[in-house]
């Protein structure tokens, strides 16, 4: 029992360092696109445009919202309406957020799955970004990556409910 | 099961993962899996809801928003919300309730460069509120004054909801920034007037703070500057066509963050803070978008909204009948569901409907803002108050929204205002072209 508790202690402590990795990769995306694109216009007036800053922001974006997903689940940072919710007795609450979890980890499960085999098929057809050719085929595993996350965080709220994974 | 059966089910499936408290773009993503893996097939709902993921994640235009959201996250955390209140309180102060007006011009101006609604009420309640219950303001229309000021942030651009509102309806971000001006400014005098109309009434409401010497007035207007500075590069480099909305906001974020660097007015601390914020609120929207796309998609081939719209446009009913009803459906709805996931869940069906009618779809967004606007005081989910009560924990929920009662009526009278002359929004954007 000591065992187990210890192993899902570090589990926990594993998925909220991942979750604020992640995290931390968001901020630096979005301070990229930021200085990436104000370089571009500076320079575009000086009339040396950076060429494929749109390739790069565009990429960035992506990353950087995925990479996001897990943090905003974990400080419950989702938009829910509670009105309706806390109108229900306390068995109602504990079922309806119960089912309400289930549903959400199976979707995101689902989701994680299925953005493994889209980056398959973007590898396959050779998707690249119009103006640097970078490739694009990653950026759906990251996405994955980050369903799969968000997957154990609601597996973790299920668990405590009216805890967070991490504090706002 | 025909489509229509599939999109009433799938509605009421919708209505009751609402009910059950499922964030709002889950909810949206799950029925609209569900609901196109019955109609067309399992595998085709899988690509569907994998492609629309990928596409809003990736999707250049929606960058625009964690852009915007870090130029108010940062304005936020370098102090430019109190310079803001300082200046208006210097000019406006000496008038019956100035430091409430006061704050409404501040929000106004915070509005400028913060597109959130929460997030302009809870700076301004933290900056204001102290200073009114200091000049014994009445705690009524103190708080009240915040909660309401607080939702112009959702009108004068950058607004989030505009954004969101603009990529749904495929209308330009630009032209919908620009008809949020006017309404944001008729918004806040009429605010004005009912504060000073109050106080002259009553002027224990609000008290008449000393005056300000004129040097002192000026030299306060310098406060506004940034705000004026990164307001006018933002929407002005996007007007003169300089800027794309993207690089509006990435010169927006920039410039907000060399300015607090010059100032030395925010820590690396508080800048993680404000990274931490923009993710999180970012990732709220984006999320929201993407579950709207795919519940879109499950619309689109139930073909409920063109059902609604052909069906609404056969009705001997006049328009203005069917826009007011609409209106009054947004009215009701916002009392209980956050504006933004409001408008996400109900534009798919009630657009085509709309434009169908021929009305603009630019000024439609302003009304939609407008409406939506009024749930966020309205009891007994109005954000706004919760964000003021949260801050002012002295002050009972109760007293803050029988403050904000009156601003509530305000908003109703310029959705009226608005509504009959829609020229009031579209001046603007129909004149930049």
């Amino acid at each position: 029992m000591f065992q187990l508790t210890r192993i899902y202690s570090v589990y926990t402590s594993c998925l909220r360092n991942t979750v604020l990795l992640m995290a931390g990769i968001t901020g630096a995306g979005v301070m990229f696109m930021a200085l990436a694109t104000c370089t571009d216009i500076i320079l575009r007036f000086a009339g040396h445009p950076v060429v494929g800053v749109f390739d790069l922001v565009r990429v960035a974006g992506a990353v950087s919202m995925a990479a996001a997903l897990p943090y905003t689940t974990a400080v419950k940072g989702h938009v829910a309406i509670e009105y309706f919710f806390q109108k229900l007795g306390k068995k109602g609450r504990i079922a309806a957020d119960t089912f309400s979890r289930v549903v959400s980890i199976s979707f995101f499960a689902i989701l994680a799955w299925e953005a493994v085999q889209y980056g398959i098929k973007l590898k396959a057809t050779g998707e690249v970004t119009p103006t640097l050719q970078l490739p694009l085929f990653w950026v759906p595993w990251i996405i994955s990556l980050s369903c799969a996350v968000m997957a154990l965080v609601i597996f973790h709220n299920l668990l405590h409910p009216g805890k967070g994974l991490i504090k706002p | 099961m025909t489509p229509l059966e599939a999109g009433l089910l799938g509605t009421a499936l919708l209505l009751a993962l609402l009910v059950f408290s499922m964030p709002v773009g889950f909810a949206m993503g799950v029925v609209g899996f569900i609901g196109f893996a019955l109609i067309v097939s399992p595998d085709a709902a899988v690509s569907m809801v994998t492609a629309d993921l990928y596409e809003t994640f990736s999707s250049y235009g929606l960058t625009v928003i964690p852009l915007f959201v870090l130029m108010g996250q940062v304005a936020l955390h370098s102090g430019i919300s109190r310079k803001l209140f300082d200046a208006a309180y210097c000019w406006l102060g000496p008038l019956p309730g100035g430091m409430a007006m006061a704050t409404i011009g501040a929000c106004t101006g915070f509005g400028a460069i913060c597109g959130s609604g929460p997030a302009t009420a809870a700076t301004m309640a933290s900056v204001a509120l102290p200073e009114m219950k200091r000049f014994k303001y009445d705690m009524g229309l103190a708080t009240g004054a915040v909660a309401a000021g607080g939702g112009l942030g959702m009108l004068i651009p950058p607004s989030v909801v505009f954004i969101c509102y603009a990529i749904m309806t495929e209308q330009s971000i630009g032209r919908l920034f620009l008809a949020g001006v006017l309404p944001g400014i008729l918004i806040a005098s009429l605010f004005c007037a009912l504060i000073f109309l109050q106080c002259k009434a009553n002027p224990a409401l609000g008290p008449v703070a000393p005056r300000t010497p004129f040097k002192t007035k000026l030299k306060s207007l310098l406060g506004i500057s940034e705000t004026l500075v990164l307001f006018i590069l933002v929407m002005g480099g996007m007007f003169a066509g300089f800027f794309t909305p993207t690089e509006a906001a990435a010169v927006g974020a920039g410039g907000s963050l060399l300015m607090a660097a010059i100032r030395r007015s925010i820590s690396l601390k508080t800048l993680f803070q404000a990274l931490r914020e923009t993710a999180r609120t970012s990732c709220m929207v984006m999320i929201i978008v993407a579950g709207a796309t795919m519940f879109g998609h499950f619309l689109a081939v139930t073909r409920i909204p063109f059902e609604l719209a052909a069906w609404l446009s056969g009705l001997t009913l006049p328009s203005w009948m069917v826009i007011a009803f609409i209106i009054f459906f947004f009215l009701a709805a916002g009392c209980f569901v956050d504006a933004l996931a409001l408008i996400m869940l109900t534009i798919p069906i009630l657009y085509p409907v709309v434009t169908g009618l021929g009305y603009d779809p630019v000024w439609f967004g302003v009304i939609v803002v407008i409406v939506t606007q009024m749930g966020v005081i309205s009891p007994p989910v109005g954000v706004n108050v919760y964000v003021v009560s949260g801050i002012e924990r002295d002050v009972p929920l109760q007293v803050i929204f029988r403050g904000a009662l009156p601003f509530l009526g305000v908003l109703v009278i310029a959705a009226a205002i608005l509504m009959l002359f829609p020229a009031i929004s579209l001046w603007l954007p129909n004149l930049v072209g």
